[in-house]
């Protein structure tokens, strides 16, 4: 162990090496870490903000509910703010990062079972440590038919952590939390809940049915600091027959009616995922690098791009989903999309390939970070309506903000039915200072100026969770501070997260 | 026990899956080979650190995704000192990996490997 380590915030430094050691008697020598060498790889971000600023103080790992209980009571004892982690993947968010300096991590990376799979009804209980790949790996390995969802990384992060983060995916099951079936919660004083059918004695249905009986109570365990999750249920999706991929290419002067004309479709079930609409200069952005395109300041002219763009087929917009069944179903939902797309004029390739949208892992998410290099990537990710007048003004008020910044629109809206999750990435350099500085003041004023037009974020990374917090309104925050002190009266999980803290 | 596995030919336009069908004919499909409860066992396919079965396993779902596709370079002949080096630190867009998904032996074995690694046909061809 390192002799000075960082502190958490009013804790004596006696106090924090003895609580250590009792850390130590928990879960043994080797899952406990304060050298610089230890902690290095948990101060990796992404966002345009000095790391230092969430600098933690120790890490300790569990390998199992009863060590969490245990970690939970010295820190109750001591005051130690805890920070929980499941696969610490948080790309664009903050990583590992607490909200606060000083914060402990406590790395669920170890607690990595798959507990069970039905396949019949496809459902799957997992610990915090389980990654979409291992989990794949299983289903293939053991010939059950259930594909995944999963967000970009999906190869290197877990479905329990990106589903209490709220995050998505591009199947029928993209909205993660929405098949999300049961947790178990190990609370503050160390209780332990299943939400959910889970209380019941020898519960048959705690994957199967969500609400139980009374109040429904997963939600609150989502963006929160209120317990440590350490077990979700799935549910996963039954491999279909078989299925087309779409791509429907317009342009921008048509970007208002593809929007409408996408929810209508999706809203009559007819395209049953989450789709995606990849703008211009994102497309190009996975494949190519800026200062092949320009080497000039501010963002790339829309000449430029569009000259490029062209080269390789790329419209201004480039909306995919994809249409899953048997041929039988696919044909006729397929003219039914042919024939709504038909106005705008809109070029559509039927038979288009996605792997994420078809049970494919990759990490060609990747690729986005080389348009510029040196790993800056903050997610800015505001709601709207599926209305393609907030579409449009969306994208013309991103554009500008982008813009003056010198950053390039890098955009890849969900399509979710009836809303769009608008993802933005600011890709910046991450070892330049000033456009690192730039990246943040971007971020602030696009958050400023959105949640000004009504428009909120569904998440947000560590830096800007209080500013978030304040935007959603203070009686909002005093309902989840009550429920903080209800359920965590010392405050020591992780405090800040989400802007909830006593 | 039979399991019937029924793997489509692409027909027309749609791309079919491999489709597992069960129960199939008369051949019943206990129920409890579909409902795998694994307790309190170590799971069959754990990826962290101690538990990864080879550095094989440890490049196929973690570092292949990007340094076999273009999108990270090639780590043919990196020496294994730099290969740990940016595991634990990470560098630009490259995360880093901690010690509890890979432990320090599995990264000595796995920049090893790495540096021994020959290029497969596919790989010499791209270049």
């Amino acid at each position: 162990m390192n002799d000075t380590p960082t502190t958490p915030d009013q804790v004596t430094l006696s106090d924090f090496r003895a609580a250590l050691k009792e850390f130590i008697q928990v879960v043994g020598k080797d899952w406990v870490y304060t050298s610089p060498e230890h902690l290095r790889p948990y101060q990796k971000i992404m966002l345009a903000n000095d790391a230092t600023r969430f600098s933690p103080s120790a890490v300790i790992s569990p390998a199992s509910v009863t060590e969490v209980q245990g970690i939970l009571a010295i820190c109750n004892r001591y005051s130690i703010p805890v920070w929980p982690t499941s696969t610490g993947r948080n790309f664009g968010y903050g990583s590992s990062l607490p909200a606060t300096r000083g914060q402990t991590i406590l790395d669920l990376k170890r607690m990595n079972r798959i507990i069970e799979v039905d396949a019949e009804l496809g459902t799957a209980l997992v610990e915090p440590g389980v990654t979409y790949q291992q989990l794949q790996d299983y289903l293939k390995e053991h010939k059950l038919p259930l594909w995944l969802d999963f967000p970009g990384p999906g190869p290197i992060v877990g479905p329990l952590g990106n589903t209490l983060e709220r995050g998505g995916g591009n199947t029928p099951y993209g909205d993660h939390f929405a098949h999300a079936c049961g947790m178990e919660v190990v609370l503050a004083n160390g209780k332990i809940l299943k939400t959910g059918m889970g209380s019941i004695p020898n519960t048959t249905s705690w994957q199967v049915f969500k609400y139980g009986y009374g109040p429904y109570l997963d939600g609150i365990f989502t963006q929160s600091n209120f317990g440590v999750v350490t077990k979700m249920g799935l549910w996963l999706m039954p491999e279909p027959a078989g299925y087309r991929t779409i791509m429907v290419q317009f342009d921008e002067k048509h970007l208002s009616e593809a929007v409408n004309i996408m929810r209508n479709l999706q809203l009559q079930r007819v395209v049953t995922n989450v789709g995606v609409m990849v703008s211009d200069v994102m497309a190009i952005s996975t494949f190519m690098k800026r200062q092949d395109i320009y080497t000039g300041t501010g963002a790339v002219p829309r000449a430029l791009i569009r000259e490029k763009a062209s080269a390789f087929g790329i419209a201004d917009w480039n909306m995919t989903f994809t249409l899953y069944g048997t041929d039988a179903q696919i044909k006729p939902n397929l003219d039914i999309v042919n024939a709504a797309f038909k106005p705008i004029e809109a070029r559509i390739n039927p038979d288009f390939h996605d792997g994420s949208q078809v049970n494919e892992l990759s990490l060609n998410s990747f690729g986005i970070l080389n348009w510029i290099g040196g790993g800056g990537l903050a997610w800015f990710a505001p709601v709207a309506p599926a209305k393609g007048q907030d579409a449009v003004k969306q994208a013309s008020m991103a554009r500008r903000i982008l813009g003056q910044y010198g950053f390039d629109y890098l955009a890849a809206p969900t399509l979710n039915g009836r809303d769009l999750h608008h993802l933005i990435a600011i890709v910046h350099n991450h070892n330049d200072l000033q456009q690192k500085a730039q990246a943040a003041a971007c971020f602030e004023q696009l958050v400023t100026e959105f949640s000004a037009e009504g428009y909120g974020l569904y998440r947000v990374g560590i830096d800007f969770m209080d500013k978030l917090a304040d935007i959603y309104g203070e009686t909002n925050r005093e309902v989840n501070r009550a429920i903080k002190q209800a359920l965590d009266p010392n405050g020591i999980l992780a405090p800040g997260k989400s802007g909830i803290r006593l | 026990m039979t399991t019937c596995i029924n793997k489509k030919q692409l027909t027309n336009n749609s791309r079919t899956v491999q489709t597992h069908r069960t129960p199939c004919g008369s051949a019943f499909i206990g129920l409890s080979s579909w409902l795998i409860l694994l307790g309190s066992s170590t799971a069959v396919h754990s990826e962290s650190a101690g538990q990864w079965q080879d550095s094989q396993q440890l490049w196929r779902a973690t570092c292949q995704y990007c340094h076999d596709t273009g999108i990270a370079p090639d780590l043919h002949g990196t020496p294994p000192v730099l290969v740990q080096t940016l595991v634990r630190n990470g560098f630009n867009q490259m995360p880093a990996f901690t010690a509890t998904q890979i432990s320090d032996n599995e990264l000595t074995a796995l920049a090893d490997w790495i540096a021994r690694r020959i290029p497969t046909n596919a790989e010499k061809s791209s270049k």
